[in-house]
């Protein structure tokens, strides 16, 4: 059994916590982009067959995420069967 | 519990700010409230005496979030991705945000400290938060304190003291 030192005490700013912080940002970016670009797209007439595909996900899972809030956002969502 | 307040002993500032770091998160399009977002709640609230002294120190909450975007752009420039103007991420909300892991961990720190250096019945104050959200080592509120040119160890101390929680290490797991 291999006996482990407690770790080191790092900075906040370097190298390596750049990078974690960058998948933090990137994480951020993503999941507000993504909220954006499907109401974007479903205001301007894509249906969620085609939002799904671009977005490389089924219909079902861009649905179950999106549907509630753009239905609040008074999009006319009838009709999306595309 | 993720849509909750971390503690269910909270008195009714605390709730006060919670609630305002709720809307801080919903402000932003965010789905978590972060430690981020319980520090521009205490700075939002110049009427406090926690945000008459974040003031003091050159943290009011222009500043506060000045300092978060700063660290946010950064981080993204790290890896060659420019940020996008706010207004292209505008969308619609309806979700209340959960409370994520570094809100929690500033709430159990402040409870901690709380409960170690007080006698009796004991609840949180906006010090003891303001303390938890400045023991995070590393993540969010850190580099952008350190971005900002804010030695965020001194200011611990300088809270610390303020709230007598002068031996207050010891409650930072």
């Amino acid at each position: 059994m291999v006996a482990r030192m407690p770790p080191e005490s790092q900075e906040p700013i370097g190298d390596v916590a750049d990078d974690l912080a960058a998948v933090v940002a990137l994480r951020e970016l993503a999941d507000q982009l993504e909220d954006a670009a499907v109401e974007q797209a479903l205001r301007s007439g894509w249906g969620w067959g085609q939002v799904a595909e671009a977005l490389g996900v089924t219909r079902q899972a861009v649905h179950k995420k999106h549907l509630r809030r753009l239905e609040q956002a008074g999009i006319d969502l009838r009709r999306r069967n595309v | 519990m993720s849509e909750s307040i971390p503690n269910p002993g909270l008195s009714g500032s605390i709730r006060g700010v919670a609630l305002a770091a709720i809307v801080e998160a919903q402000r932003q399009g965010l789905a978590i409230v972060e430690a981020e977002h319980v520090l521009l709640a205490l700075a939002g609230d110049r009427h406090t005496s926690v945000g008459r002294f974040l003031e003091e120190h050159g943290l009011d909450h222009a500043a506060v979030l000045d300092a978060l975007r700063q660290e946010r752009v950064r981080s993204l420039q790290a890896v060659g991705v420019a940020p996008r103007d706010a207004k292209t991420l505008s969308a619609t909300r309806i979700q209340r945000p959960r409370w994520g892991a570094s809100a929690r961990t500033a709430f159990d720190r402040a409870q901690k400290a709380a409960s170690r250096f007080r006698r009796g019945p004991h609840r949180l104050t906006a010090f003891d938060l303001l303390h938890g959200i400045l023991g995070a080592e590393l993540g969010t509120v850190p580099r952008a304190l350190a971005f900002a040119g804010v030695d965020r160890r001194a200011l611990r101390d300088d809270v610390a003291a303020r709230v007598g929680l002068g031996d207050a290490p010891a409650a930072n797991p």
